[in-house]
């Protein structure tokens, strides 16, 4: 007899413009650690998102101990028995251990009071339970990254929660952190919790996981016994696409080192990068979220404050002080946000095509409106921005159009060096072949470009090397030649 | 002929669709147009030379700071100090003068310092120390406050130069129709239109307003654009200021009392967003002359002046909630 706690049914659910998951059916037994891997944008979150309420799946059904789960939102997940420890913590630092978990439904006695006795009782046997030395009463503040994970577990045991889906939880831990939390894991497996548990390190599915699930461009593409896997295998079915689009990628001639960074540090985002980047040449940045690529751009540009390390522009050495200083150096950036970071979504198309280059519109230190329609339409034209007029607020524009005005912004600064993070994340494939085939032609005007994506076989269509990030540090370099998705893969998650 | 007649045609149809745009910009117009019809009816006084001219000159110093409200307020700020300001620089404008026997043009130049200086400190502490712009201005009003109080002890300071009070009381060659403060209004209003709409300052400032992160990333100083602002806004607070106290030829401490209020309420009823990016010098102005109008007619109506805060607060909460809801369903779009 199976004893199945959660059985997932053909879970199809499509955003405006993305079929996020397609016919994804899963099991989990109670006492069951069940991995959920696959690449970024494998549709991962987006089925945590239904199982927790976020979201309402389009298709399919899902039963959470034998019953069909209905829920709303995430506190009607709660309430079933379906708790979520999110990777960033939401945790009130300003308030105590027991307070946070009980957060929201607060023991009280019969006068209606806060019963702060019976609450800290209740935290301490919870704690106990999962032989955590922790005092109930301190303030979480005051807690490590570890021990707020552990409150997170504490506070979704105590909704006798009877699955608890954690989302990379391991991602900001140290090692001994983690075998903390390890251990707490598998206690609660003997206790016949059930437990989704969602990680790009193969390590620690390995260790801790009972079965796997493998999910690709949002589809299931199997499940089974960890056991009977290798490392190879998963890495193979997480990518398994082949490389299905045309890429424009034309040649260019490599010129002379326009940019060398030596030894970049900061903090403990990024540990001693070192690169050269030269003119012809667009130079892949690949990783998963949050291993420190966007973090070498924004260094690079100047825009968090002090780092260490060197760097050599034009062959001369450059402290970059600023964003206006990195611009006026020949630098730009078209960031991986455009909403938040790109653009000014009240503003026309003409006026955020001109934002960084001011002095193209201005005759006699004034603004020339016809010099600005001048220049957005030529911008426009070349670009094949699809708008009404250049005097359309970006806001109106669709997604591709968009980003096709962040990048057109820094082609009319006449940057030497472009720094493109995520160029086509969101966007339609018409728009995305558009843009490869423009950073191809920067690079053969003789410019150096800089990609980060999360889309492997983006960067191996369009890039001439490609350097691996994990961590905060580089893992490596591959050539055109030698890069395929699986050597990425295999460096990002080392 | 045909020719003649078909660019004549051209041409009306061009100051058609101009005029069209621009009451649609500024929709604010009808209202106005409406307030004083009404006004007008019910009280025979308002249409007369000499009230106009009374609501005129009241109303352009109000718009003075209205439009320095606009420059703090599209830059994504808010600036609640210019009331105080206004007090504070007509004392010690007043004091430069009368006490100090400094030569009235050099004491405007100084009172205008003044207000810059106000202005700085609060772009500082709003910019650079991270204090929202509600409070660090509600402190900055307070210290003003305090600090013409603790010079004048309250008393009104009298005894300006004679020569200094026609910025207050006189008319622009003589005629009755250009007080010097409507005169000074306009100069203030044609620049700052000048400044937000010409110059690279402006486009930064509607930027900065609009995604202060975005304009960080495109180079754009977003801080010292904030900052200067808050510099211009006390500077317009501070000629307000100087204005106010020729016309009462005397310094006082409660000038300016409450003004900071109306200016903020005309800026936005006149389209100048709460939250940044959006609005126009010239919305600020007739937004402050519909303020003026209401207070002016309420005043004719004998309107007890308690009343006339519960329709003005009344009013601002209904434009911040228009604005709102503008910015929701654009937002939708």
């Amino acid at each position: 007899m199976d004893d199945y706690i959660l059985k997932v049914e053909g879970v199809s659910k499509s955003f405006p413009g993305v079929q996020a998951l397609k016919d994804v059916s899963f099991c989990v037994r109670r006492g069951e650690i069940h991995a959920l891997v696959g690449e970024n944008g494998a549709g991962k979150s987006t089925l945590i998102k239904i199982l927790c309420g976020v979201y309402t799946a389009d298709e399919g059904r899902v039963f959470f101990r034998d019953r069909q789960l209905v829920c709303r939102d995430p506190m009607d997940a709660q309430r079933c028995g379906i708790s979520v420890v999110h990777q960033e913590i939401k945790l009130v630092d300003t308030m105590s251990v027991m307070e946070n978990i009980f957060l929201g439904r607060p023991r009280v006695n019969k006068l209606g009071l806060v019963d702060w006795k019976a609450m800290r009782k209740d935290a301490a046997a919870l704690l106990e339970s999962l032989n955590v030395q922790l005092d109930p009463e301190e303030m979480v503040a005051h807690l490590s990254v570890a021990q707020k994970q552990i409150v997170e577990i504490c506070k979704a045991l105590s909704y006798k929660a009877e699955l608890i889906i954690m989302d990379e939880p391991s991602a900001t831990l140290t090692e001994k952190e983690l075998n903390v939390l390890f251990e707490i894991i598998e206690k609660l497996r003997a206790d016949g919790m059930a437990i989704i548990y969602i990680s790009h390190r193969m390590e620690e599915i390995f260790r801790l996981a009972d079965m796997v699930t493998v999910l690709r461009d949002g589809c299931r593409i199997d499940t089974m016994p960890v056991a009977k896997v290798t490392r190879e295998l998963l890495i193979n079915l997480m990518v398994g696409r082949e490389l299905g689009m045309e890429y424009p990628k034309v040649q260019a001639k490599i010129g002379e080192c326009v940019l060398r960074v030596k030894n970049l540090s900061r903090g403990r985002v990024l540990h001693d990068i070192s690169f050269e980047l030269h003119r012809g040449e667009i130079l892949g940045f690949a990783g998963l979220v949050g291993a420190g690529r966007t973090e070498v751009a924004r260094a690079i540009m100047g825009a968090d404050g002090s780092v260490s390390g060197e760097i050599e522009l034009f062959g001369k050495p450059f402290s970059v002080k600023n964003v206006r200083h990195a611009i006026k150096n020949g630098i730009g950036f078209v960031t991986e946000d455009r909403k938040k970071q790109g653009l000014v979504l009240n503003m026309t198309v003409a006026e955020n095509l001109s934002l960084v280059n001011m002095n193209s519109v201005m005759r006699r230190g004034m603004r020339s409106e016809r010099l600005e329609t001048q220049v957005a339409q030529q911008l426009v034209d070349m670009l094949h921005i699809v708008t009404p007029g250049v005097y359309q607020k970006v806001a109106n524009l669709s997604g591709g159009n968009q980003q096709k005005v962040v990048i057109g912004k820094w082609l009319n600064a006449d940057c030497e060096i472009l720094i493109v993070d995520e160029p086509t994340r969101g966007i339609d494939v018409g728009a995305k072949a558009e843009i490869y085939k423009l950073l191809c032609q920067l690079a053969g005007q003789g410019k150096a470009v800089i990609m980060i994506s999360s889309d492997m076989p983006e960067l191996l269509g369009v890039c001439d090397r490609i350097i691996v990030m994990h961590d905060g540090r580089i893992t490596g370099e591959l050539g055109r030649e030698e890069a395929t998705q699986n050597k990425i893969m295999e460096l990002a998650i080392s | 002929m045909s020719n003649e007649k078909t660019a004549e045609g051209r041409n009306s149809r061009k100051f058609l669709t101009g005029l069209k745009r621009f009451m649609s910009n500024y929709s604010i117009i009808y209202a106005i147009v409406i307030l004083c019809v009404a006004l007008s009816f019910a009280s025979d006084k308002f249409l007369t030379a000499g009230n106009i001219i009374k609501l005129l000159r009241q109303v352009s110093m109000i718009s003075i700071i209205a439009v320095g409200s606009y420059f703090v307020m599209v830059s994504g700020g808010i600036d609640i100090s210019t009331g105080a300001n206004v007090g504070l620089t007509s004392v010690l404008f007043s004091m430069l003068m009368v006490n100090g026997g400094v030569h009235p043009a050099l004491a405007v130049v100084l009172a205008l310092c003044l207000g810059a200086m106000i202005g700085m400190i609060n772009g500082f502490i709003v910019t650079r120390l991270g204090i929202p712009a509600m409070i660090a201005t509600l402190a900055m009003q307070y210290v003003c406050q305090g600090t013409t109080y603790v010079i004048t002890k309250g008393y009104a300071i009298s005894g300006l130069p004679e020569e200094i009070l026609f910025l207050g009381n006189g008319y622009l060659f003589g005629i009755e129709l250009l007080p010097w403060p409507v005169v000074i209004m306009l100069l203030v209003v044609i620049v700052a239109h000048f400044v937000s709409q010409r110059t690279k300052f402006g486009r930064y400032l509607y930027a900065v307003g609009g995604n202060a992160e975005a304009s960080y990333l495109s180079g754009i100083n977003d801080k010292a654009i904030q900052s200067w602002s808050y510099v211009i806004c006390g500077a317009l607070a501070s000629l307000a200021g100087v204005i106010l106290t020729c016309r009462l030829e005397s310094g006082q401490s409660n000038a300016g009392l409450g003004w900071e209020f109306e200016a903020i309420i005309g800026a936005i009823i006149g389209g100048v967003s709460l939250s940044g990016g959006r609005g126009r010098v010239f919305g600020a102005l007739l937004g402050a002359i519909l303020v003026g109008i209401l207070t002016n007619g309420m005043t004719l109506l004998n309107v007890d002046s308690n009343y006339q805060k519960i329709v003005k607060g009344l009013i601002l909460i209904f434009a911040i909630g228009f604005d709102i809801y503008n910015i929701r369903r654009q937002n939708k779009k």
